[in-house]
């Protein structure tokens, strides 16, 4: 269970490594002569940056639909993928928020974007369905975070417990909010997670709806479409469980494996021989 | 002088989750109240057996929904309405349907708003 990184994961990471670099220069490429380098101009004023924020935020809906819906449905099984949905899904956001920074023209000034008294005494306008997008993206990234790491806590307070070292016992330990595992604290964990789970399933429709709108509420010819808003969020689920499986079936999943250790006490549902085999493994010495 | 220390409380450990729930359920016929269970996974009748319910968290999700939501309708308000109104082809400046469900968008000029 605990093996050291192969080497195929350090080659797949150097050939990662190497394509954010590319990144990084097209991205400064792109800041030091504008968006024109992208082959857009009025009436269509983004192309390739809003494909990738599509593609980025779907991907990020399914994990949210994965680990949320199995979640309300009490679907055990969630257990063994929903880490992965859940910190795939907060990559995705923070990558999709990428694509409409750099497309503004200006993203140094993308917190003109937010509603904050400014001595321009100017505010954004919220009949943009671009504001709606920054409203969309934060909100959709406050949740996601809450719901990876209230999901968290319990296994938070495992790695505080096994911590060897003193700095990782502190930080482990602010994290885990004082977890003892009580029948209060799993209680109240519980009523916590099925509640933010019921508030990210209708996030997940209304989001991508939103993202929809940056299309459909335009009135140019190809943009405009009634149908685009169930149409980005059917196309979301299915581009994000190929996403989920990917990220299940790949080298990640080694190290991921440290985190989800079974003996972790934020697993639900195992069944009870399971339970005595972990104490067994964990009665031997790490 | 030997000093004998009063009993602070009484420990017990199980080696199975359905004991556990039996002995919570017994101790709580008896009539103790302070009392607590510990487990390292959720057993789902061991809070119920102890008889504690929660029922601060749904309503603080709930204030908190409508919190935001009574806010950003708010804000929206003053930033369109009272500090910076923008009278556009003299459309009205307080649209409801069009902040909350983007429905009147189509009314408005349709390339001012579409920033680059």
């Amino acid at each position: 269970m605990l093996r050291g990184t192969p080497r195929g994961w350090y080659v797949g990471f150097g050939v990662a490594f190497a394509l954010v670099m590319l990144l990084m220069l097209a991205v400064t490429y792109l800041l030091v002569r504008g968006v024109g380098i992208w082959g857009v101009n009025i009436p269509v004023a983004w192309g390739v940056a809003i494909v990738n924020f599509v593609w980025w935020i779907g991907i990020g809906h399914a994990g949210t639909l994965i680990s949320a819906i199995l979640l309300l449905l009490r679907q055990q099984w969630r257990t063994s993928i929903n880490r992965f949905a859940e910190a795939m899904t907060l990559l995705a956001v923070a990558c999709a928020g990428l694509f409409p920074l750099l497309h503004l023209g200006r993203p140094w000034f993308f917190y003109w974007l937010m509603p904050y008294p400014n001595t321009m005494g100017l505010w954004p306008q919220f009949r943009s369905p671009l504001v709606w997008d920054v409203f969309a993206i934060t909100t959709y990234g406050t949740v996601s975070l809450l719901f990876w790491y209230v999901g968290l806590i319990p296994d938070l307070a495992t790695l505080r417990d096994r911590a060897q070292r003193r700095l990782a016992q502190l930080i482990y330990g602010f994290l885990a909010m004082g977890w003892r595992g009580s029948t209060r604290h799993w209680r109240r964990y519980e009523t916590a997670y099925f509640l933010i789970a019921a508030l990210a399933t209708p996030l997940v429709v209304s989001v991508h709806t939103v993202v929809s709108f940056d299309f459909a509420i335009g009135i140019l010819p190809g943009w405009h479409s009634t149908i685009f808003p169930p149409y980005f969020v059917a196309g979301a689920l299915f581009s994000g469980f190929a996403g989920a499986d990917h990220r299940h079936s790949s080298p990640h999943r080694v190290r991921a494996g440290r985190l989800h250790h079974p003996a972790s006490p934020g697993q639900h549902g195992q069944d009870h021989a399971r339970q005595r085999a972990v104490r067994r493994l964990e009665s031997q010495p790490i | 002088m030997r000093h004998q220390p009063s009993l602070y409380g009484l420990l017990a450990e199980f080696d199975d989750p359905d004991k556990l729930v039996a002995a919570a359920r017994r101790v709580r016929e008896v009539g103790y109240r302070r009392v607590d269970a510990y487990s390292p996974y959720p057993v789902e009748e061991l809070a119920d057996a102890l008889g504690f319910q929660q029922p601060w968290i749904p309503l603080t999700v709930l204030i908190g929904g409508i919190a935001g939501a009574v806010g950003g309708y708010l804000l929206q308000y003053y930033a369109l309405v009272v500090d910076y109104p923008l009278n556009v082809g003299g459309r009205p400046l307080h649209t409801c349907s069009a902040r909350l469900f983007g429905e009147s968008r189509r009314l408005n000029t349709p390339t001012t708003s579409r920033s680059a």
